[in-house]
């Protein structure tokens, strides 16, 4: 899907406008941000946002994340014990210290 | 405003001119507050907030739509050439499977992986060169939303410290509306101002301790001397 977000008041008007007109092309609004089809005619309502409104428009390709296909095993691990921890409170930078869990400084550095 | 363009006189000085249609009476108290030296809470604040404003970034937007069109362009290129490679590579292959004289396919093919190989590299570079380009633009939209958020606190701050001064000023400027001409109440703080709002600037003006003269279209004393008096403060009698 094609994800459009608005930087300035006027570029979240005409966004408002054009998901209006044409409700087909949009999947999903979101005040500022819309998830657009990624059809040709998402592309050019893309396009024409970007005519209008320039740098104050963000256009950005998204695709499914798909965890099991683009994250190594021990990154979900981690995810799924840290939902389960005992302490609601721990902050997992904690959690994860001392544990073979990945520290999150490192993930911070590494590109998926 | 017309009458302080006229008479090249400063427009932001609420108590510069006095006409029918007078400021707000925050902002004439206010500023007549500050020519007594009184301060208000918001200040430091407000000078912290206008050197911020004026440090800006004035960094030039950078053009994301020329760096995505080059982008495309030599990722086009390089798909372009590797065709040629493999089309090189075939011809050659087949050449010397036949026997044949190799010397010209031999030297296309590596024209064309050359060419490929700068292609590639232009590339890289056009990827970084948006990559770059995209995260300027990112820092300028964080940077304007700073400005807009500095703009906003500092208009709201300038009120706040008017609507202070004006308070502090108040009871001085309520006796001075009593004794001035004009029919007004003015009440115990500025929003409960009730009547003659010429009368109300008259006595912002009054308070104030002011040098320059003050500009009078309008006729509410017996002449300019007695306005002089009674105001306390140089006047010029349109």
């Amino acid at each position: 899907m094609l994800l459009v977000v608005a930087y300035s008041a006027g570029a979240r008007t005409t966004l408002r406008n054009v998901c209006r007109t044409h409700e087909d092309a949009v999947r999903d609004r979101f005040g500022r941000a819309a998830l657009l089809a990624e059809t040709e005619l998402g592309a050019f309502l893309a396009c024409r946002l970007r005519a209008k409104h320039g740098a104050d428009v963000q256009v950005e390709r998204t695709a499914p994340f798909n965890e099991f296909a683009a994250v190594r095993p021990a990154v979900r691990e981690a995810a799924t014990a840290y939902e389960d921890r005992e302490q609601p409170s721990t902050p997992y930078a904690k959690f994860a210290a001392g544990t073979d869990h990945p520290d999150p400084d490192a993930m911070g550095g590494t590109d998926l | 405003m017309r009458v302080s363009r006229a008479l090249d006189l400063d427009p932001d000085d609420p108590l510069a001119v006095v006409t029918g249609s007078p400021p707000s009476l925050h902002r004439a108290l206010a500023s007549a507050a500050r020519t007594r030296g009184h301060e208000a809470s918001q200040d430091d604040r407000i000078a912290t907030v206008r050197r911020l404003l004026a440090d800006g970034d004035p960094s030039d937007a950078p053009d994301l739509a020329a760096a995505r069109e080059r982008a495309a362009a030599v990722a086009a290129d390089v798909e372009r050439l590797r065709e040629r490679v493999a089309t090189a590579r075939g011809r050659l292959q087949a050449v010397r499977e036949a026997g044949g004289e190799a010397t010209a396919p031999e030297r296309e093919h590596r024209k064309a992986a050359r060419e490929l190989a700068a292609a590639e590299t232009d590339r890289v570079a056009a990827e970084q060169a948006l990559a770059a380009a995209s995260e300027r633009a990112r820092a300028r939209r964080t940077a304007s939303r700073r400005t807009l958020r500095l703009r906003d606190e500092l208009s709201n701050r300038r009120s706040e410290a008017r609507r202070e001064l004006s308070r502090r000023i108040y009871p001085e400027f309520a006796d001075a509306v009593d004794r001035l001409p004009g029919e007004a109440r003015p009440g115990t703080e500025p929003s409960a101002f009730a009547g003659d709002a010429v009368a109300g600037h008259l006595a912002a003006v009054a308070v104030a301790d002011r040098e320059a003269p003050v500009v009078l279209a309008g006729a509410r004393f017996g002449g300019p001397a007695e306005a002089a008096t009674r105001l306390d403060v140089p006047v010029v009698q349109l």
